[in-house]
C-alpha cells in the first residue's frame, strides 16, 4: 500500500442508515474499497473472503459484540482497528482487554474527526508517510517535508528538531489553542517542567518565520493557556 | 466525601445492630426449641425406667419387710426395670425384677463406681434412704451415662470461651448479612447502570447519523450561508444532547460508587486549560473567560478520572455561559490549601469558577446545598453532577453567589502528588 486511499476498509455497523452514511463519507474522502457489515458473522465472512486493511468497528451488535468480534479477526488478521462507540464504559473496557485495537470514537463523532483518526490509525500501521504540507505564513513559507524556512522562494533557514514538532503539532490544529502541556508532550514528549524550555524554543522559531519576532503574527501566544498558528485569512 | 462517609457510616451501624438483634434472636429460639423438645420428651415418658427418688418414695416397710405399690411395680416391669434396697452393711434387703447377674452385696468402692458409672453394665441410677441406698436399674444398653465435674476456674474459662464463642458467630453473620446485601445492592445497581447505558447507546447511534449529516451540510459549498448555519446549529445541539447522555450514565456510575473506576494521576492545570482553550475556540459568545493557574498548583495531580474532571470543570464553565447569554466574565482558577502543619498531609486542590452574571436562584442554591442524594432536582444535571464528581474524587463542591453579583463554585480537592521534570537515567554533565 502507498497510500492509505488504497486501503481495504471493513465498517462493521448494525444501524443501517449509520453504515451507509460511514461509507459514503469513506468514499467521498477517496478511499476506493469501502464495505460494510451489519453483524458478526458477516464480517467474520468478508473478512475471511476480502482481507480488509482497516476495520471500523460498533461496539454492539446484534450478534455479539465488537470486542469479541475483533479477538475472533485477531486470529487470521493483524489489520488496525478503530473502534465506535456509544458507551462510555467502552473506553476502559477497550484498555483492560489489551486486543490491541488501535484507537477508538466515541458516538455521536464529528466526521472530520473520525477521517483525521482513521487516516493517522493507517499511516501508523502500515508505516506510510505523514503528507507533510508546506505552511504558508504571509511571505515565509514553512516546508514541513524539507524542514525549510523559504521567504519569497529562497531558503532562509533551516528548522532543528524541536522547532519542526514544535511548528507541526500547532499546524495540525491551525487556528485553535494549543496548550502548553499538549505541545510540552509532542515535542518533549512529557508535559511536566518543560514551559521554559518550550517559552525559547517557541522564540527561536519566530525569528525564524515571523518578519518581526518581537510582534509575532503567526506564532500568537495565548496567554495562560498556550499558544496559536493564525490561519492566513485570520490576519 | 464527608456526606457518603457519614452515609456510609450510618448504614455500617445500622447493619451492625441489626445483626446483633438478629443474633440474639436466632440464639432464643434455638433455646426455645430445645426447651420445647425437652418438655415434649417429659409428656411422653415412655421407655424410661421410673426415677430412683420416685420408687424410694413408694417403698413401703411393713414389720422388717418391704414392697412397692402395684401401680410403681408395673412401671417398673414395663419398661425391664428393676429395683434394689442396700443396706448400711451392703447387703441386698429387697428386690424386684433383679437380674441374675447382680451381685446381693455390695462394699464401698462397688457403691462408688456404680454410683457414678454402670452396675454390671446395666445403667442404674441411685437415691438414698433413710441411711439405705435405692438403685434403679434399666436393660444394659437403653442409657449412656456420664459424669461431669468442673473446677470453678475452668468453669469460668468456659464461659469465657462461649462469650467469644458468641462473638465470633456474631462477626460472621455480619460478614455474612453484609456480603449478602452488598451483593443485593450491586446487583441492582448494575441493573440499572446497564439500563441507562443501554438507554444512551441507543440514542447516540442514531444522534451520530443526525450529526453525520448535518456535518456534511454544513460544509456543503452549493448551501447558502443561511442553511449552513442552521446545520452548524444541528451538530451544535446534537452534541449538546450527547454530553448529556454523558453526564446522564456519569450520574449513574458515581451514584453508589465510592471511587472513579478508572483512577490515573490527573494534572489538574493542564486540564483546566485544555478545556478554557476549547471553550474559547469555540467562540465564548458575549463572556470573556480568564484562567489563573497559581503557581504551585502547577504540577498537582488528584487521583481519579480525567474523563470525570474534565466534564465538571466543562459543566461548571458552560453553567455560566448558558445563564448569562448576555453576556459575563468567568474567571477559572486554580491554588493549593496547605496541608497539615505545613506537611504535604491534607493538600488540598481549590478550584474556583466564578462569574458576574445573574447568580443562582434561591431555589437552586437550596437545592445544591442539601445532602446528596435528594438532587436530580428541578436544577438540572449540570451542577449535580459537578457534586457528585467532587464528592466521588474524595472532595466537594460549594455554590454560593457573590456579592457583586454572579455565581461561584468552589471545588476542594484531596491533592496528590507533584508531578516535576523526568529526570533521564544518565544525564549529560
Amino acid at each position: 500500500m502507498r497510500d492509505i486511499h488504497e486501503a481495504r476498509v471493513l465498517v462493521v455497523e448494525d444501524d443501517p442508515t449509520l453504515l451507509g452514511q460511514l461509507a459514503e463519507l469513506l468514499e467521498r474522502e477517496g478511499y476506493r474499497s469501502v464495505r460494510g457489515a451489519g453483524t458478526v458473522a458477516d464480517a467474520l465472512l468478508t473478512v475471511a473472503t476480502w482481507q480488509p486493511q482497516l476495520l471500523l468497528l460498533d461496539v454492539m451488535l446484534p450478534d455479539g459484540n465488537g470486542f469479541d468480534l475483533l479477538r475472533r479477526v485477531r486470529e487470521t488478521s493483524d489489520a488496525p482497528a478503530l473502534f465506535l462507540s456509544a458507551r462510555d464504559e467502552d473506553a476502559s473496557r477497550l484498555r483492560g482487554l489489551g486486543l490491541g485495537a488501535d484507537d477508538y470514537v466515541a458516538k455521536p463523532f464529528l466526521p472530520a474527526e473520525l477521517l483525521l483518526r482513521l487516516a493517522a490509525v493507517l499511516r501508523r500501521s502500515y508505516n506510510l508517510p505523514d503528507a507533510l504540507p508546506a505552511i504558508a505564513l504571509g511571505e515565509a513559507e514553512v516546508d514541513l517535508a524539507t524542514g525549510e524556512v523559504r521567504r519569497l522562494g529562497a531558503v532562509e533557514s533551516t528548522l532543528t528538531a524541536k522547532e519542526h514538532a514544535l511548528v507541526k503539532r500547532l499546524n495540525e490544529s491551525r487556528g485553535s489553542i494549543v496548550t502548553t502541556d499538549e505541545l510540552c508532550r509532542s515535542v518533549y514528549g512529557d508535559e511536566f517542567g518543560y514551559a521554559n524550555a518550550l517559552a525559547i524554543l517557541v522564540r527561536r522559531l519566530r525569528e525564524k518565520v515571523e518578519d518581526d519576532p518581537s510582534h509575532p503574527r503567526w506564532v500568537v501566544t495565548v496567554r495562560g493557556l498556550g499558544y496559536r498558528l493564525m490561519r492566513e485569512e485570520a490576519r | 466525601m464527608r456526606g457518603p462517609l457519614r452515609a456510609r457510616l450510618r448504614g455500617v451501624a445500622g447493619l451492625a445492630a441489626s445483626c446483633v438483634l438478629g443474633a440474639v434472636a436466632i440464639l432464643a429460639v434455638n433455646m426455645a426449641v430445645v426447651g420445647a423438645a425437652m418438655y415434649a420428651e417429659g409428656l411422653a415418658g415412655g421407655g424410661t425406667a421410673p426415677e430412683a427418688s420416685k420408687v424410694s418414695e413408694s417403698i413401703v416397710e411393713r414389720d422388717g419387710a418391704y414392697a412397692v405399690p402395684p401401680d410403681m411395680e408395673q412401671a417398673l416391669r414395663g419398661n425391664d426395670s428393676w429395683a434394689l434396697l442396700i443396706d448400711e452393711g451392703g447387703n441386698v434387703v429387697w428386690g424386684l425384677g433383679v437380674p441374675d447377674d447382680v451381685p446381693t452385696r455390695y462394699i464401698p468402692a462397688d457403691v462408688a463406681s456404680f454410683a457414678r458409672w454402670y452396675l454390671n453394665d446395666y445403667p442404674v441410677s441411685c437415691w438414698r434412704r433413710d441411711g439405705k441406698l435405692v438403685v434403679v436399674g434399666s436393660p444394659r444398653g437403653s442409657a449412656w451415662k456420664y459424669s461431669f465435674s468442673q473446677g470453678f476456674d475452668e468453669f469460668s474459662g468456659g464461659v469465657l470461651l462461649l462469650i467469644a464463642l458468641f462473638c465470633v458467630n456474631l462477626v460472621s453473620l455480619v460478614v455474612f448479612v453484609s456480603a449478602l446485601s452488598r451483593r443485593s445492592w450491586k446487583r441492582r445497581d448494575d441493573a440499572r447502570n446497564e439500563w441507562v447505558a443501554a438507554v444512551s447507546h441507543d440514542v447516540r447511534t442514531p444522534l451520530s447519523a443526525v450529526v453525520a449529516d448535518a456535518s456534511l451540510l454544513m460544509e456543503d459549498p452549493g448551501l447558502d450561508a443561511g442553511a449552513r448555519e442552521r446545520a452548524a446549529r444541528i451538530v451544535a445541539k446534537s452534541r449538546e444532547a450527547a454530553g448529556l447522555l454523558a453526564d446522564l450514565n456519569a450520574v449513574n456510575r458515581l451514584r453508589y460508587a465510592m471511587e472513579p473506576v478508572d483512577a490515573e494521576d490527573v494534572h489538574v492545570a493542564a486540564m483546566l486549560r485544555s478545556v478554557v482553550a476549547n471553550f474559547l475556540d469555540e467562540g465564548a459568545g458575549a463572556c470573556e473567560l480568564e484562567l489563573d493557574v497559581a503557581p504551585a498548583a502547577e504540577g498537582v495531580c488528584v487521583r481519579g478520572s480525567e474523563s470525570l474532571l474534565r466534564r465538571m470543570a466543562v459543566n461548571l464553565v458552560g453553567n455560566s455561559f448558558r445563564h448569562n447569554l448576555q453576556g459575563c466574565r468567568v474567571t477559572v482558577s486554580l491554588d493549593v490549601r496547605g496541608g497539615l502543619l505545613g506537611t504535604p498531609f491534607g493538600r488540598r486542590l481549590v478550584l474556583v469558577v466564578s462569574d458576574d452574571g445573574r447568580g443562582l436562584g434561591a431555589d437552586a442554591l437550596a437545592a445544591l446545598g442539601r445532602r446528596p442524594g435528594s438532587d436530580l432536582s428541578e436544577h438540572g444535571l449540570g451542577l449535580v453532577i459537578v457534586r457528585r464528581i467532587a464528592a466521588a474524587h474524595g472532595g466537594e463542591a460549594r455554590f454560593s453567589n457573590n456579592a457583586g453579583g454572579g455565581c461561584r463554585c468552589a471545588v476542594t480537592l484531596p491533592a496528590g502528588r507533584r508531578r516535576m521534570k523526568r529526570i533521564p537515567k544518565s544525564s549529560p554533565r
